[in-house]
């Protein structure tokens, strides 16, 4: 992979009902970065993830990935994508065994080497005794690590991840956190979006934050800092979507939940 | 997994590979989809049983195959409108085509659109690198396979009579005309969903499925009796005259081909009815086709949630709540149960078909009826005994109530301090008395006294008091469950036969009423009865600790 721009976005802009979800976005991305990408609910992160995905159409602008733009209806570049949903959707009536095979064919693995792989994996995360139950009994975090492992399967040069780490116990959280900075340090470029602040704040090499269909900020965790003059990245999260009224609202939540009648 | 790739229907596909592959489609990804799917089928109702056993190895095998024989049985039905002689092959082939697409179309809507709009698939497979019309063709086909099984079991027994009774021509057309219907079927759905998910989005579209869904199957039981009227039967001697609105149904055309080939010719109509059999299915595979990565596209919208309407509804649930029962616990079910059977999209598409065809159901006796009689003799008759066929919504609902798409939300009531279950229940049927039945009753019964006049009103209160004490029974001997608690997989074909098993209740109900208007004042006494026995009923049945209303002061 000789190319060192994964991603590059001109310009998009998103509407739906006449709102535009997106308002022109600007970004590009090299090979091997870890991105936070960060914003307030219905800022159009997932909208975005979804596009890149060629999951939604009727966007304007132009999106490149591989140098390639995804307009021209080829599905081929997904081959080098790797996606976690926020929702864990996964056909639950299946085995991973079953499950896992199936996504890495679809990938164009053999049923050989998926399965191969995806029984180590398995392995790795403790589940090899799972590996032939049926998902629909797993818990949330086990639903989890088998979509990490879908994701992961067919060796992804780019990964959306859209809270990975839902679910998982805190052992769980170390290792896939490892793993995602190994990963990456390796040259895998992962987009990585959450709500978690202090997780975003520590892995990410580099920093997106968007609200309202715009880029608000870019950068390192260091230059948001310096932007904004606050302390964590939650508090720079506040400062910059313009939230600072937490305190008062909490005080009148708790109030109405103890009221007297 | 060498051994799930011998699914049968697969090696068949197999052989239609160059065909498929010209459409656009990778083949070899179509085949995994829906070697995948078929897997999934078998297991469709074990989500649910699963949770429960463990990893214990589930016995296996599509509880929708094992369904079919059932329909093989209905298919009888068919057999002496295909084997009977009268050389009128537009009526009786019109009568078997509309029964065939009868029954495979209220089969599609209700078991096959969650196939066809199902947006797992999104997520799951279109963020893979498969194209659009490789994953809207295993999705037809997934339909498609299905809907061959069932037309198979539908049809295997006419079409056995008719190569006996008519020769291996009839035989062959046959064959050929249920290609063309199931053609028809499936993509006229998919494209009216095509259609409809064009100009909304998000819940809206929902709602609007749902509601064209309810629409349609109500729709397909009235067009089936249309077809039935368009031959005016006057003493056996069945005439059919050709009008420019049989265009509008396709059991015609597909009548008018037997007709054509075997009734000895006809005239432009009969060629234009079987000339639109073929091009009609035709015309629309190919716009489908043409239009599957839209399809899918548009699939998303259906993730998507619309702007949230500004409804405010719920000020007559209270008041009802408050008039039916006294219980703040049961008052809050009954409000949620209202709400539920309001805007549940699963739960209303299982329920109200069913409760729109109760309704239908008492004036198809009656213009069976008035064939035969004139209308002044028919206010005199004692048809309105005919009104205890809406008593039947009760039983088909109320088995129906422990439903609900989101059965998992049941856990709110685990949760919640409620001394005692039996509120559910009561709050549910209450709810389902005065939000589902009452209106229905209440209209029905307004068409009744306005033919009958008002000698019927007392016949009316009983049949009223007969169902109000129905539904308290049936909920003990037929819910078991809490309400909206249970998953619909589960449902299936089996409480099917408890409707069945309704109808010698009800011409019980109705032989003893009967009965009772032949004794003076019968009927009075017999009111006085069925009230105490409401009162019972309601009460006795599904106890409701009075305890827990003192809570909050």
């Amino acid at each position: 992979m000789s190319e060192k721009q994964v991603l590059s976005i001109e310009g998009l802009r998103m509407r739906y009902n006449g709102r535009y979800v997106l308002n022109g976005i600007d970004l590009e991305v090299d090979r091997g970065e870890m991105i936070g990408y960060i914003g307030p609910n219905g800022a159009g992160k997932s909208t975005t993830v979804k596009i890149l995905l060629g999951l939604v159409e009727g966007y304007v602008g132009t999106v490149r990935i591989f140098g390639k733009d995804i307009a021209d209806g080829d599905a081929e570049y997904k081959r080098r994508i790797g996606y976690v949903p926020e929702v864990a959707e996964l056909y639950e009536q299946l085995t991973p065994a079953e499950y896992l095979t199936f996504i890495g064919e679809l990938y164009g693995l053999s049923y050989e080497d998926s399965d191969y792989k995806a029984k180590q994996l398995m392995d790795c995360f403790g589940l090899e005794k799972s590996y032939h139950s049926r998902i629909a009994t797993f818990s949330k975090g086990m639903r989890q690590k088998v979509l990490l492992i879908s994701a992961l399967l067919h060796d992804p040069d780019l990964l959306f991840l859209d809270e990975p780490l839902s679910g998982l116990d805190a052992n769980s959280v170390i290792m896939v956190k490892e793993i995602l900075t190994q990963l990456s340090a390796k040259g895998t470029t992962i987009f990585y979006s959450s709500h978690i602040m202090d997780v975003v704040e520590k892995i990410s090499s580099r920093i997106v934050l968007i609200a309202e269909g715009r880029v608000m900020a870019d950068g390192t965790f260091r230059q948001l800092q310096q932007q904004s003059m606050e302390g964590s990245l939650e508090e720079v999260f506040n400062q910059l979507t313009g939230f600072n009224e937490h305190r008062a609202i909490a005080e009148r939540f708790v109030s109405i939940v103890q009221e007297v009648y | 997994m060498a051994e799930s790739s011998d699914f049968r229907t697969l090696k068949i596909l197999d052989r239609f590979r160059p065909i498929i592959a010209k459409t656009g489609a990778d083949y070899d990804v179509l085949r995994l989809i829906l070697r995948v799917k078929f897997q999934m089928d078998q297991r469709r109702v074990p989500t649910v049983l699963s949770a429960r056993n463990g990893n214990k190895k589930q016995k296996e095998g599509n509880l929708y195959l094992r369904s079919l024989w059932l329909y093989a049985l209905m298919g009888l039905i068919m057999v002496p409108f295909v084997v009977w002689d009268t050389g009128h092959y537009m009526l009786q082939m019109g009568l078997v085509t509309a029964m065939l697409m009868f029954m495979i179309m209220t089969s599609m809507i209700s078991d096959f659109s969650s196939v066809l709009l199902d947006i797992r698939d999104r997520n799951i497979i279109m963020t893979k690198p498969v194209n659009g019309r490789t994953v809207g063709l295993a999705r037809a086909i997934h339909a498609g396979v299905y809907l061959l099984l069932l037309t198979g079991s539908l049809t295997a027994a006419p079409l056995v009579a008719g190569l006996i009774a008519h020769g291996i021509g009839f035989f062959l057309l046959f064959l050929v005309e249920l290609v063309l219907i199931n053609m028809l079927i499936l993509v006229t759905t998919s494209l009216i969903y095509l259609f409809m998910m064009k100009f909304l989005d998000g819940e809206k579209l929902k709602d609007m499925i749902n509601m064209m869904q309810i629409l349609l199957s109500i729709g397909i039981a009235v067009g089936y009796q249309l077809v039935i009227r368009s031959f005016s039967i006057i003493d056996f001697n069945m005439v059919f005259t050709p009008a420019w609105w049989q265009l509008l149904l396709p059991p015609v055309w597909y009548a008018a081909v037997f007709e054509l080939l075997f009734g000895g010719g006809g005239d432009a109509w009969l060629y234009t009815f079987s000339a639109f059999a073929v091009i009609v299915p035709m015309v629309s595979l190919l716009v489908y086709v043409k239009l599957m990565p839209s399809f899918e596209l548009y699939l998303e919208k259906m993730a998507h949630a619309g702007q949230a309407s500004g409804r405010r509804r719920g000020g007559w649930d209270r008041i009802m709540a408050k008039v039916f029962s006294r219980s703040r616990e049961e008052q809050a079910c009954f409000r949620l149960s209202a709400s539920m059977m309001r805007s549940e999209r699963e739960f209303k598409l299982k329920v109200y078909p069913s409760m729109g065809l109760s309704f239908v159901l008492p004036y198809v006796f009656w213009f069976t009826q008035l064939q035969s009689s004139s209308w002044a003799e028919f206010r005199e008759s004692s048809f309105f005994y005919t009104l205890y066929i809406v008593l039947l919504l009760i039983v088909s609902v109320v088995t129906m109530l422990k439903y609900s798409g989101q059965y998992k939300a049941f856990w709110t009531f685990r949760a919640a301090p409620l001394a005692n279950e039996n509120v559910l229940y009561s709050g549910a049927l209450k709810a389902f008395l005065c939000n589902m039945f009452l209106p229905v009753f209440i209209l029905n019964a307004i068409i009744f006294v306005w033919t009958f006049g008002l000698r019927i009103l007392p016949d009316l209160i009983v049949i009223f008091l007969v169902a109000t004490a129905l539904i308290p029974l049936s909920g003990k001997l037929l819910m078991r469950k809490p309400p909206f608690s249970q998953s619909f997989s589960v449902a299936g074909q089996s409480d099917g036969w408890l409707v069945f098993a309704f109808f010698p209740l009800m011409a019980l109900l109705w032989g003893l009423h009967v009965f009772i208007r032949t004794i003076p004042a019968g009927i009075w006494i017999y009111i006085a009865l069925l009230i105490v026995i409401n009162m019972l009923f309601w009460t006795m049945l599904h106890r409701v600790k009075r305890t827990s209303v003192m809570v909050e002061g």
